[in-house]
């Protein structure tokens, strides 16, 4: 999202251009958020996973 | 509030948020844990699309700030409107910057600037702007705002561009048939339209509506149209051939309850040819009014009034269409045979009515009333091309080689036409066939004329023929008449030997055969001679000799 650098004041400027930028800067923090947000779901699944595998491991080692 | 703008820079902006709405959109996952995160897109993506990408396009179209127009007033036609009608719209500023005509542009637009584009769309170079999607916009907006659809009818005599664009998307027949409707009107002698384009463009018109036989019938009632098709010979000869085989054979074949339309076209038709088109009309008009002959030499026939002053009128569903005198029908026909490729088309029309009548008359042949219908239309084509010849003798010098085909295409067909004939359909796929062989030979030869009287003679042994046929395939037929006693070994030959006739495509060639078959018959199997000459004493019969 490099739109906000392409739509400054040097390529347009007055009420309407800045109620443009200023929902645009919203919806990138939005965007930025979800983002956040599903990163952090992905590492906790991630931490899961390696915790199971871990208790797979040991498992198989005391049966051994 | 300072306000302003660089066009460079925004015509840059507009490049990039239609590459981000554009990727934001191709963003997919079904993952449940993904739901806000796709809110979030879904929110930025009509941000940019309802509120962005509208307030940039609007800067772009403005030239307030980078050029101004001379009023010109004391031309009020100046340069631009290329002699045509102002256009209601004004002309959209998009127009100087066809690079951002992207579908995210045109969707944006209003009904006001689409309608302006359209009207203007035509002076950019080629290739400036994706037809295939204004096509698609403007289909959209057809089909769900009736007035936005007359507003872009009215444009279609002015701009070739509509007509083109009916041949890109899937538009309603009702707007088609609009379309067609204001093209039809003719453009003055101080028009300065493109008349090869413009025919173009009304033949892509007329091409969208060919799934749609009875749109057909409803625009051949319109007399305006009527007359446009068969008199202009820039439009594309097979699809006026099409539209018109739609219109008057399909439109009836798939709705019986027509035909009484039909006819009216046939009568209107018979008004033009008698009048301002006894030159001749169309070659696509002449093939497909002689390829619908099928659907109506049955009730045609038996309406046709020898005398000067009778009418023929026939009675469809309770209503009486006038088609005028014998003379005057055979203006019609004599116009229609002037193009040979309709020669070709009405041959198998009547042979497939010849072998129909001929065929459910069985024993009752030389003696019930039937037979005289089939020489009353074929004495209707003698005429008609014998009004004809005069003109086209001088015209022409007939061909051998040609006069040995289009006798192949008349043919008789006997196996052929009488396997066909259980259905309308297939009828119309023996004319279709004819016409399509009919189109080939023509493309090889000079245009001359179809000699005289063929259709007489053709007729006439067509009718004994057929006969002899059905006296050989029905054993029934052979028992009415007290013909048990023809042996299988003399069925065996003329089955035989009609086979021959009919496998041969030389005319001259098979009319010895005929007088041959003819001649055998009379010497070996009298009873069926005797048949024959009945059928030949039929009223009319003699007169197909000539």
């Amino acid at each position: 999202m490099r739109l906000d650098g392409c739509a400054d004041d040097d390529t347009w400027r007055g009420p309407r251009p800045m109620l443009c930028r200023s929902t645009l800067v919203l919806n990138q923090r939005q965007l930025h958020s979800a983002a956040d947000d599903l990163r952090t779901h992905a590492h906790r699944f991630e931490q899961q996973a390696a915790e199971l595998d871990a208790i797979a491991a040991a498992r198989v080692g005391l049966a051994g | 509030m300072d306000t302003g703008y660089d066009p460079h820079r925004l015509r840059e902006l507009s490049h990039r948020t239609i590459d981000a709405i554009e990727g934001l959109r191709s963003i997919r996952s079904d993952d449940p844990a993904a739901a806000e995160a796709l809110r979030a897109i879904r929110l930025t993506r009509r941000n940019l699309e309802d509120l962005w990408m509208p307030a940039i396009l609007q800067i772009i179209r403005s030239d307030a700030m980078v050029s101004w127009t001379e009023a010109r007033l004391d031309h009020p036609m100046g340069w631009w409107t290329g002699g045509r009608p102002l256009s209601a719209a004004p002309v959209p500023g998009l127009l100087r910057t066809p690079d951002v005509c992207q579908w995210t542009a045109l969707s944006a637009l209003t009904d006001d600037d689409l309608i302006g584009y359209v009207a203007w769309a035509d002076r950019l170079p080629p290739n400036a702007i994706d037809l295939d999607v204004l096509a698609r916009e403007l289909a959209l907006r057809v089909a769900g705002d009736p007035g936005f659809a007359d507003r872009l009818i009215a444009l279609a005599s002015t701009t070739t561009l509509v007509g083109n664009l009916t041949g890109r998307a899937a538009f309603p027949a009702t707007f088609l048939a609009g379309v067609v409707t204001a093209m039809m009107w003719p453009h003055g002698p101080q028009s300065t339209v493109d008349l090869d384009g413009y025919a173009a463009s009304l033949s892509t018109a007329l091409s969208g509506l060919l799934a749609e036989p009875a749109a057909c019938l409803d625009l051949l009632l319109d007399p305006a149209v009527l007359y446009g098709i068969a008199s202009w010979e820039r439009l594309d000869t097979d699809i006026v051939t099409e539209f018109v085989l739609a219109g008057l054979y399909d439109a009836v074949e798939a709705d019986p309850g027509r035909l009484a339309d039909g006819y009216r076209v046939l009568a209107t038709l018979t008004t033009i040819a008698n009048g301002p088109l006894d030159h001749g009309i169309t070659p696509g008009m002449a093939v497909g009014v002689a390829g619908s002959m099928a659907g109506y030499i049955p009730t045609l026939a038996l309406v046709l009034g020898f005398e000067t002053t009778i009418r023929s009128v026939v009675t469809v569903d309770g209503a009486e269409i006038d088609l005028g005198t014998y003379d005057e029908l055979v203006g019609l026909f004599g116009v229609v045979l002037r193009e040979p490729t309709a020669q070709a088309a009405i041959g198998p029309a009547m042979s497939a009515y010849t072998t129909q009548t001929v065929t459910d008359l069985g024993a009752g042949v030389g003696t019930l009333t039937g037979v005289e219908h089939v020489a009353d239309f074929a004495d209707l084509l003698v005429d008609a091309t014998r009004t004809e010849g005069a003109t086209l003798m001088a015209e022409a010098v007939a061909e051998e080689g040609r006069r040995r085909r289009l006798g192949g295409a008349l043919g008789f067909g006997l196996s052929t036409v009488a396997g066909a004939f259980g259905g309308g359909p297939a009828v119309r796929s023996v004319v279709a066939t004819a016409v399509r062989v009919g189109t080939e030979f023509v493309a090889d030869v000079e245009p001359d004329t179809m000699p005289e009287g063929l259709f007489g003679p053709t007729t006439h042994n067509l009718i004994t023929m057929t006969a002899v046929s059905v006296v050989v395939g029905d054993a029934r037929v052979r028992r009415e008449l007290g013909m048990e006693s023809i042996s299988p070994r003399q069925l065996d030959e003329m089955a035989r030997r009609l086979e021959e006739i009919d496998d041969e495509t030389d005319l001259d060639a098979r009319v010895t055969k005929v007088r041959s078959f003819e001649r055998w018959i009379t010497a070996e199997v009298p009873l069926l001679d005797a048949h024959l000459n009945s059928i030949r004493k039929m009223p009319g019969m003699d007169a197909l000799k000539e």
